[in-house]
């Protein structure tokens, strides 16, 4: 019986205290909701719907049935652009995984049996699983539209593997052609399905990253590790109020703006240290490459640092202690580092659920790196990603010092 | 030094204070006495320009407080009810960097830190963290703190409020070590033995009002001269409180709970018959204090309250 009572007030108190509630029901449903969204797919497709950039040169009736076909498709948006260069641009720069050009006389070729080299695929070599989903998609949109001209090779791979002996198969594609030459169809393909697309790369062998996988591990850990940081480093301003120390500061002759500013600088200084720290184990440990990429490196990992250091004296400013820092920051870090890329690619998300996450500071943090570390970008690459670093760092650190000044003298001083 | 004039501060539907006004003098201690509540916390807000006063003026060495809040802050060492240090940090650490902050450096930083952690007695164990001290240790560092950048006034408020008796002896001598060095000192308490001991003038104030200033002595002699006897019983005296009123009425007697209070001039003489009076109205008593004339008794005398109420 004493247990029981001991567990309702148990109860009660948790109930009454907010944060609890936050880490057992809201941050399981929140993380939850981000995965459902970004694995879930509803049991429909395994890719969410991806924009393609598509070229057509060729302008016959053929290519237009085969836009036609992939604006059917699910899983893609095509985006039509006139020219090669303008299509592959997007690619290049990561913002799309590939392009389909449709060079001249596809439509023609498709008629006799030799499209081979008339559809291009240009992709991005740093999306390797994403490229892979999607020719899979491209390729069941083209023979949907044109199953004649890809029946054949298809029913001969297909006969092929069931064991069936050669006279037989023969016999059967035979019968195969002269039923789409009676329905007035043109020849069938002699391309093999897997042959359909001729594929290749926009960034250079040489000029691309290696170890993506590891570089998105060792960035997404580190972005969301730093954000950690911060958080608990900002929540040090309240804990000095609560010790009495922040009022003794201020009874010296110091203003808030050169307290937050002191602590704004220690913080950036551990954030760089701890981006540093973990990128150089990983070199070490798992052969993350750092020499090739070191100067854009630095660059944003010193934005993504003070972006990072400028959150967590934010999120100290609009709280009342430091318990509300600590437990509003674990929720905020872990949604936005699920939003935002540090625990997968955001191309693993549906498109608005990317665009929600480009709202949090670590999908340009991740974005950046994304491209040293995948693409093998320089600084002119990611600018930006440093950019918009920069603008979050000095608007919510400077939101901060207003916010802290106006309430030091309100609360801190005269408690 | 410090100079206080009409000094009103409203509380919402509280008046905090109602009109403030003193002197301090150079070189002196100055106690502020009076018991929780009476504004004494609030009044040092103003001095070290926390809060603004709705009226009054004060200045600190001819500053105004809001006007030139930054010379004073310069002017002013400020010890706090609660401690207010870096817990990882050792006491050389501490005091060092509120040193820098008042622009105090190098050799005469270091003569600093040096004196204040010999005159409060932890120079020895000035490399260990602040953290691993006992309570009274860190109140002892948390005065030195307040001297760092040598202060021409200091301001104690309750500075040995929950301190056990030695480390309140310790907390005293610094005091005194800190006046004889010139530096002015105001000081508020609610503690009799304090401001008696220490303060060369003391204001009483109650409800925001100073109701009495002078040196302790001179209050003592002007206010209340007389002894206090206070006889404690087992019943209470509700019924019997008017019969008592009346009949020690040349004692301005007060009668609270199980107490009765007398101030009696040349009291141990009259105390045998005092007593014989008490027990023919049925009060008997479980004990009897004597208290020599003192600072409660002036408070009594213009309150009709005690100071610990």
């Amino acid at each position: 019986m004493k247990s029981i009572i001991l567990a309702f007030n148990d109860l009660k108190l948790f109930f009454r205290d907010r944060w609890s509630f936050l880490y057992v029901a809201v941050l399981p449903i929140a993380i939850f909701t981000v995965l459902a969204l970004t694995f879930g797919g509803q049991g429909k497709s395994k890719i969410s719907e991806q924009p393609i950039p598509v070229v057509d040169l060729d302008h016959s009736p053929e290519s237009a049935k085969l836009i036609s076909a992939l604006d059917k498709a699910k899983e893609i948006e095509v985006e039509r652009f006139p020219e090669v260069e303008k299509g592959l641009a997007k690619v290049r720069k990561g913002r799309r995984v590939l392009a389909l050009v449709i060079e001249p006389g596809f439509g023609k070729a498709l008629k006799e049996g030799r499209v081979k080299g008339k559809l291009r695929v240009y992709y991005d070599p740093a999306k390797e699983m994403e490229r892979s989903l999607l020719i899979g998609v491209l390729f069941r949109a083209v023979w949907g539209a044109f199953p004649e001209e890809f029946v054949s090779p298809f029913a001969a791979s297909a006969m092929k593997e069931m064991g069936v002996p050669e006279e037989e198969r023969k016999r059967a594609l035979s019968s195969i052609e002269e039923y789409f030459k009676k329905k007035g169809g043109g020849k069938t393909s002699s391309l093999a399905a897997n042959e359909m697309f001729t594929t290749e790369p926009v960034v250079k062998k040489q000029k691309m990253g290696k170890k993506p996988g590891i570089a998105q591990a060792a960035a997404g850990t580190a972005v969301m590790m730093l954000l950690f940081s911060v958080i608990y480093g900002g929540s040090s301003i309240l804990r000095k109020k609560e010790a009495g120390i922040l009022r003794r500061l201020l009874l010296s002759p110091i203003s808030m703006g050169n307290i937050i500013l002191g602590r704004y600088l220690s913080l950036f200084v551990i954030g760089c240290v701890q981006l540093f720290t973990l990128f150089l184990y990983a070199n070490f440990a798992f052969g993350l490459p750092l020499r090739a990429h070191i100067l854009p490196l630095i660059v944003l990992s010193v934005v993504t640092a003070a972006a990072a250091t400028s959150f967590g004296i934010f999120l100290a400013s609009l709280c009342r202690s430091y318990r509300q820092v600590e437990g509003l920051g674990t929720l905020l870090v872990l949604i936005m580092s699920a939003l935002g890329g540090s625990w997968f690619p955001l191309f693993l998300m549906p498109r608005f659920m990317q665009k929600v996450g480009h709202f949090t500071f670590n999908a340009w943090a991740m974005d950046g790196y994304q491209e040293i570390f995948f693409r093998g970008g320089g600084i002119s690459d990611i600018l930006l990603e440093i950019a918009v670093l920069s603008a979050i760092a000095l608007v919510t650190v400077g939101i901060s010092v207003v916010v802290f000044s106006r309430r030091s003298f309100r609360e801190f001083l005269a408690q | 030094m410090l100079e206080i004039e009409g000094v009103k501060k409203r509380f919402q539907d509280t008046e905090a204070l109602k009109g403030v006004g003193f002197v301090l003098y150079e070189g002196e201690v100055f106690g502020l006495l009076g018991p929780n509540g009476a504004g004494k916390t609030t009044l040092i807000k103003i001095i070290t320009g926390l809060i603004p006063p709705d009226e009054g003026r004060v200045t600190v060495d001819g500053f105004d407080v809001r006007s030139h809040w930054e010379e004073v802050k310069r002017l002013l060492g400020i010890v706090p009810q609660e401690l207010s240090l870096y817990p990882g940090l050792s006491a050389e650490e501490n005091l060092s960097l509120f040193g820098k902050l008042y622009g105090v450096s190098g050799r005469e930083l270091k003569d600093r830190i040096s004196f204040l952690l010999s005159l409060v007695g932890l120079w020895e164990r000035r490399e260990e963290l602040v953290r691993n001290y006992s309570g009274g240790m860190k109140r002892r560092l948390n005065l030195a703190l307040a001297l760092i950048h040598s202060p021409n006034l200091l301001l104690l408020d309750e500075p040995t409020v929950g301190l056990d008796p030695q480390t309140r002896a310790l907390v005293y001598d610094f005091i005194l070590e800190v006046k004889e060095k010139g530096v002015s000192v105001l000081l508020t308490t609610h503690y009799i033995e304090e401001a008696e001991r220490l303060c060369d003038r003391v204001a009483i104030i109650d409800e925001g009002k100073i109701i009495a200033l002078a040196s302790p002595g001179e209050l003592i002699q002007r206010f209340a001269p007389e002894e206090l006897i206070e006889v404690e019983t087992e019943e209470e005296l509700v019924l019997l409180k008017e019969k008592l009123l009346d009949a020690f009425a040349s004692f301005s007697p007060l009668v609270v709970e199980k107490k009765v209070i007398l101030k009696v001039r040349d009291g141990r003489r009259r105390l045998p018959r005092i007593m014989a009076d008490l027990l023919s109205f049925g009060v008997s008593p479980t004990s009897i204090h004597f208290k020599e004339p003192n600072l409660e008794a002036v408070f009594l005398s213009f309150t009709g309250k005690e100071l610990r109420d």
